[in-house]
Parts: structure tokens; C-alpha cells; sequence
């Protein structure tokens, strides 16, 4: 997601302003940014962010939040594209803006106008965390898996993210999460 | 640095592969599996020589390690990185260390950020070196601040008047950044 507003701040102070605002944000290195992506990059969340919604309630695993869903993760705010938050973890859904409990699972979809450096900093404080990421790559047509002390893994769209022990049995071909740009 | 090759290699036709002799000169890594030639710029090259330098007398002193330049390569699991500075200490050091790479993840890896670098490599870097238990300054020239990636622990930032510590990993170790931002003329 892209960076069009932004504006230092504490984390004490942002957690006020933020819920005075229109729009999302979050807190990012002692900053306010504004949540931003484009048509393509929403697509693949919300088709990802569907897939995992559906099999999340059709096996009760735990809940399933979108774009607009805010998370507390190291002192810092994020709103990963789709994330999930297993029901051992947290038995009821968070009313919070920004769910105090970390994901144990945050999809991230890259676009073209993202801050890399500030993906880069939120995906290590994830894995501080526990949080496991899955970074969607529109452009590459890959997905990588980032999971606290492991190495990170790289599949392409022919390949398969697989749940693991978080989703067990949850698996979808990377490709399928990326609508076809071509028409057919 | 940018990148000349982009070809998927296992880790042991990686191994053979950069010891042929038209390879001698060069240097690659192999990130996500794939062979990325390591080029590097003058600026760059001069501020991990600073950084180097002070970690270098630190250890005449505190004789618990050793450290590499930009021409030194590590095995972070699977993969191979040269960091333009590295540390490693000794109680890690099990390996052979004439080895290409040496057979061990660093405990520090100092990786210099300069505009034309690929920054989703950069990514993916920070993930095995994170998972290998290696804490991550990343420098960036540009901004004049350094990020520190530490495993288990939020991310720092160090801003130009701040000071970088080597923590539990080089205890004592500390560089003040304007000591390796600012510019000496050669006059001085």
C-alpha cells in the first residue's frame, strides 16, 4: 500500500487522532501514514482475504479481518490487506480500532507505489510477534512466506500457500489469487 | 548494487559454480534461490569501510571475533550473502573457514542502502538473516539513518545524531553516526 499522508506523531497521540479520521492509518516508525493501494493490488486482497474468510468460518477457526482491519503489533498500528487471528488466540473478535492482539497470520499485497522500506520494517516486527506474512506480489505473480525463525520461502503461481499448522488444511494455488490481466 | 543475473541455482551448483575461474573476480549471492551479482558504488564502498574500520580496532581490543569486508560471504541457511561488513564470533565459528562462504550465518551483517539497490531482495535478506539468529544494520545513505533488525525484537531506528550500539553481540561497541555520514575533505 502506498504513503499519501503523513505525519509524526506519538503513538499516544495517534491512537486518538486516528479514530477521528475519515480514512485509515498507521503507525509506522513514529509515523502516521495514510492507508493507500490501488484497483489491482484490492483485488487481490479481497480475493485472498475472501478465500481465507470462508474456510476461517466454514471450520471456526478464529476471525478473519480486511483493508480496514487495524492490528497492535510492537508498539506500532498496522492494517495488513487480510489477516487472521486465530480463535485460541482470541475467542471473541476484538471491538478495539486496532486489535491489541497481533495476527497469527498478516497478508500484505504489494503495489506499485509502496514504501518498500516500511513493508520491510513492518514484516520484521511481525515475525518479533509471532505473526506469520504472506507477501502478495502483483507484478512477480509470487508469493513469499515470512515466519518467525524459519527461512523465508518463495512460491510462484504455480505453487501452493499452504495453511500449515495456523490453517490447517487451508491451500490455494498462488496463481488463482491474481486475476487474469489478459482478456480471454 | 545491481543486479546482472537473475537464474535459479541450488545451493551446491551455486557453490561450484562461483568457483570457476571466469567467476575468480566476482561476486554473487544467491537470494531466493537466484544468482544476484553483488556490484557496489563508491559511497556506498566508503562508508562500509569506516564501519568496518571502527569494528576492527573494537576487536584489537576485544579479541572475540572476526569481521569481513564486501568480499566476504556467509551461508545464511540455503542461501549466500555477502554483507559489506560482517562479524562473526568465535564460538560460531566451526566451519572451514577457506570456504567461498563461510559455513555459518554472521552475528552482524552491516548491508549498505543505496537508491539503485532492489529493495523487495533487501526483504527477503532480512527474513533469513533474521531467521539464521544475525542482527541486521541496515545503512541508508540517503536519509542518513540506520535500521536494526534484531531477531525476536522491533525494529530500531537510528537517526543521524543517534549512535549504534553492537549490544549483547559486540558489547561495548559503539559508533556515533556522524562519524560515518560526515564527509572528510582531503584536506583534513
Amino acid at each position: 500500500m502506498a504513503v499519501q499522508y503523513r505525519q509524526r506523531m506519538t503513538v499516544e497521540a495517534f491512537d486518538v487522532w486516528a479514530k477521528r479520521q475519515d480514512r485509515d492509518y498507521e503507525y509506522v516508525r513514529g509515523e502516521a501514514l495514510e492507508v493507500v493501494s490501488n484497483n489491482y493490488s484490492s483485488q487481490v486482497g479481497i480475493l485472498i482475504g475472501g478465500m481465507l474468510a470462508v474456510y476461517v468460518a466454514q471450520n471456526q477457526l478464529g476471525h478473519v479481518t480486511g483493508a480496514d482491519g487495524g492490528y497492535q503489533v510492537m508498539g506500532e498500528r498496522y492494517i495488513p490487506d487480510a489477516a487472521f487471528v486465530s480463535r485460541s488466540k482470541q475467542p471473541q473478535p476484538s471491538r478495539e480500532a486496532y486489535n491489541s492482539n497481533p495476527p497469527d497470520l498478516a497478508i500484505e499485497v504489494l503495489s506499485p507505489s509502496d514504501d518498500v522500506d516500511k513493508i520491510r520494517i513492518k514484516i520484521a516486527n511481525y515475525l518479533a510477534s509471532g505473526t506469520v506474512v504472506w507477501v502478495l506480489d502483483p507484478d512477480a505473480k509470487v508469493a513469499e512466506v515470512y515466519r518467525p525463525g524459519q527461512s523465508v520461502v518463495v512460491i510462484d503461481e504455480n505453487g501452493t500457500l499452504d495453511g500449515g499448522e495456523l490453517l490447517p488444511g487451508f491451500q490455494i494455488r498462488v496463481g488463482d489469487v491474481f486475476p487474469p490481466e489478459t482478456d480471454v | 548494487m545491481a543486479l546482472q543475473i537473475r537464474q535459479t541455482m541450488t545451493a551446491a551448483a551455486f557453490d561450484e559454480w562461483v568457483r570457476l575461474p571466469e567467476n575468480s573476480e566476482r561476486r554473487f549471492e544467491r537470494i531466493a534461490g537466484e544468482v544476484v551479482e553483488v556490484v557496489s558504488n563508491s559511497l556506498a564502498a566508503r562508508i562500509a569501510f569506516r564501519i568496518g574500520g571502527f569494528l576492527f580496532v573494537y576487536l584489537q581490543q576485544h579479541d572475540i571475533g572476526t569481521a569481513t569486508g564486501a568480499d566476504g560471504g556467509y551461508q545464511v541457511g540455503s542461501e549466500r550473502y555477502i554483507p559489506d561488513v560482517g562479524f562473526i564470533r568465535y564460538e560460531r565459528q566451526t566451519g572451514d573457514a577457506t570456504a567461498a562462504y563461510y559455513p555459518a550465518a554472521p552475528d552482524l551483517a552491516v548491508e549498505i542502502v543505496s537508491p539503485s539497490f532492489r529493495p523487495e531482495r533487501l526483504m527477503i535478506k532480512m527474513g533469513n538473516y533474521l531467521a539464521a539468529g544475525t542482527m541486521v544494520w541496515m545503512v541508508y545513505l540517503t536519509e542518513r539513518e540506520v535500521q536494526v533488525y534484531k531477531p525476536g525484537q522491533p525494529v530500531e531506528l537510528i537517526d543521524s545524531n543517534g549512535t549504534l550500539s553492537g549490544g549483547d553481540i559486540l558489547p561495548g561497541f559503539e559508533i556515533v553516526l556522524q562519524d560515518i555520514f560526515t564527509d572528510h575533505k582531503a584536506s583534513d
